[in-house]
């Protein structure tokens, strides 16, 4: 083989070596796991009868929050996003979300009742009326905090909406599971909250490309 | 709060209530004599449902008054149910209850309750005792804005104010039946007690039948019906020349309604009672004796926890004629206006301030009040 062609092989070969390393050196991972909430809350539900409520079998909140405490990177500026908690049953559904900073969440009314949904929490104060079913009114978040929301009507309904200046959040699913994806690679605090009466916070590495799994147990 | 995996469910709440001016003048006068613009009520209230057919209902508030006129402690509900009909909403229901009728009774104090007074229809005490009579028409005439705490020369008389046309607070012990639809509910109970004198301890045995009917034709729109019949008298005293036949009765028609939309709940009802007077064996009272109250609330959510109220209460009374003097209204027509803000700085707390105007002109005592209050709330 002519000397030039192998010097060209080779420093193909070179150069394909390089990127091939660099590729697996900042290839984001995910962090994923399960919350496991041992003595859910209770949610009170009851029939109004003549006047009176009478309980009846209660709803179980299993719906925990799991965050980056220290995020590689904050979102710049607003995000542009709309989600919905849906008024049902006389319940938020579904009761806790967690969006990011600048996300419009609409508030639709599948009951035939009226609600009244509103909010005095710090990060965004808000009442949106009586309306009625079929409708929907929306409000944006633009502050990070926790909001609590209420229907002033149903004094039992309740819901959470945590807002964050970043994108690394989930909430876990119905089987208690959470993935959180795109992730770069480092050592993080991550921290898993539940109804704002239990929360516990844990370090995870993610190496490049790859999964870590994160669990954890609360109350 | 919750216990037992939602099976028992608490709440209650506290208010405190604190009123400038003087004597009241028994414009705000209620049960026990106190000033229920300076009331420090606690109630406390839990509903259990051991098993999907059975539930139980306890609520019971203790009051007093900074005007020292003692505190008392009373179960404003205490009943067992039954739910027979899987699936429905249809319950009976026995013990202790607040009579089914009209709508603004179940808002009465605390949280409830838009303003700080209490609406006429359900406080105002009239001239007339359910323990005691005047014993003519003219002496009745001449009791008029005294809230009943004039002479009465017949029955037992005891230091409590007279009848309000609608005691919201007190409670009767019988048994009744619930049901609600889609667009319907409906209530009824046969109790102990009577609408307006629902502690009538010793009253002959009498029992009151009461019953509500509530539809709700549109989304936001309420519309009430109600009436109660029942004696109202307490047993008189043997040594008094009393009552010579029966259990005097009263009966009660009452019409409310509800609209809300937005940011607005508009609430108006209107009750009207007939008393019936015992007959004495010297001079009697005329009868029945007839009194008619209007009230008209409402409210408006100027931002998140704040909002602004106001309500009208009148009360008329019907006319009866003394030998010395001509038909007039039995006791002084009375008016009321109150308005106020509330808000909440935080979920379970609501402040309130109201300004308040009373005025009766047909008496021989304080026709006017003006008062302002606040009031605090902490519920849970």
């Amino acid at each position: 083989m002519p000397r030039a062609l192998l010097d060209a092989l080779v420093l193909v070969l070179a150069l394909t070596a390089a990127l091939a390393a660099h590729a697996t050196q900042g290839a984001p991972g995910s962090v994923r796991g399960s919350v496991v909430v041992r003595s859910p809350v209770a949610a009170p539900t009851g029939d109004l009868l003549g006047g009176t409520t009478v309980p009846r079998a209660p709803r179980h909140h299993r719906e925990a929050v799991v965050f980056f405490e220290t995020p590689p990177d904050r979102v710049d500026g607003l995000v542009e996003a709309r989600v919905a908690m849906r008024q049902r049953d006389a319940t938020f559904l579904p009761h806790v979300l967690a969006v990011t900073a600048g996300t419009t969440v609409e508030f639709p009314n599948d009951d035939e009742t009226y609600h009244n949904v509103f909010s005095l929490s710090k990060p965004r104060p808000f009442d949106l009326g009586r309306y009625a079913a079929g409708r929907s009114k929306a409000v944006r978040f633009e502050r990070p905090g926790i909001v609590r929301v209420f229907c002033d009507i149903h004094t039992q309904m309740n819901a959470f909406i945590h807002v964050f200046d970043h994108r690394f959040h989930a909430v876990t699913d119905a089987e208690g599971r959470y993935e959180i994806d795109r992730v770069p690679p480092g050592t993080y605090r991550v921290t898993a909250w539940y109804e704002g009466v239990a929360q516990e916070t844990k370090v995870v590495t993610v190496a490049p490309g790859a999964a870590a799994e994160l669990n954890f147990a609360l109350r | 709060m919750t216990w037992f995996d939602g099976r028992l469910v608490v709440s209650g709440s506290v208010s405190t209530s604190v009123a400038g001016g003087g004597k009241d003048s028994s414009f705000n006068a209620g049960d026990y004599d106190q000033d229920t613009m300076r009331l420090v009520e606690v109630a406390v209230a839990a509903s259990a449902a051991p098993h999907p057919v059975a539930f139980m209902v306890a609520d019971v508030r203790a009051a007093g008054s900074y005007d020292g006129s003692g505190w008392y402690l009373r179960p404003a509900t205490l009943l067992v149910g039954v739910r027979p009909l899987p699936g429905r909403a249809f319950a009976v229901i026995a013990g202790v209850m607040q009579t089914p009728f009209a709508g603004s009774g179940r808002r009465y104090y605390g949280r409830d309750n838009v303003l700080v007074g209490l609406p006429l229809i359900y406080q105002y005490p009239s001239s007339l005792r359910p323990e005691a009579l005047t014993g003519s028409a003219d002496t009745l005439l001449a009791a008029r804005g005294t809230g009943g705490t004039g002479y009465y020369r017949y029955g037992r008389y005891r230091a409590r104010s007279g009848l309000p046309l609608v005691d919201a607070r007190g409670w009767n012990a019988g048994v009744g039946v619930t049901a609600e639809g889609a667009r319907l509910r409906a209530t009824a109970a046969v109790a102990r007690g009577s609408l307006s004198n629902p502690l009538s301890r010793g009253d002959g045995g009498g029992w009151q039948v009461s019953g509500r009917v509530e539809g709700r034709p549109l989304l936001g729109l309420v519309l009430g019906t109600s009436a109660a019949r029942g004696p109202y008298a307490d047993d008189p005293s043997p040594d008094a020349p009393a009552w010579t036949a029966g259990a005097p009765m009263e009966t009660a028609f009452g019409v409310d309604a509800e609209y809300s939309r937005g940011y607005w709940v508009v609430r108006g009802e209107v009750v009207q009672s007939r008393r019936e007077i015992a007959t004495l064996r010297g001079p009697s009272l005329p009868s029945p004796l007839r009194v008619t109250g209007i009230d008209l609330e409402g409210r408006y959510r100027l931002a998140p926890g704040l909002y602004a109220a106001a309500r009208l209460g009148r009360l008329w009374f019907g006319p009866i004629r003394g030998e010395a003097v001509g038909a007039q209204p039995w006791d002084a027509d009375v008016t009321r206006v109150e308005g106020g803000i509330g808000w909440s700085p935080t979920r379970p707390v609501l402040l309130k301030v109201a300004y308040q105007y009373n005025w009766r002109p047909d008496v021989m005592g304080p026709r006017s009040l003006h008062r302002a209050a606040t009031q605090a709330v902490i519920w849970f």
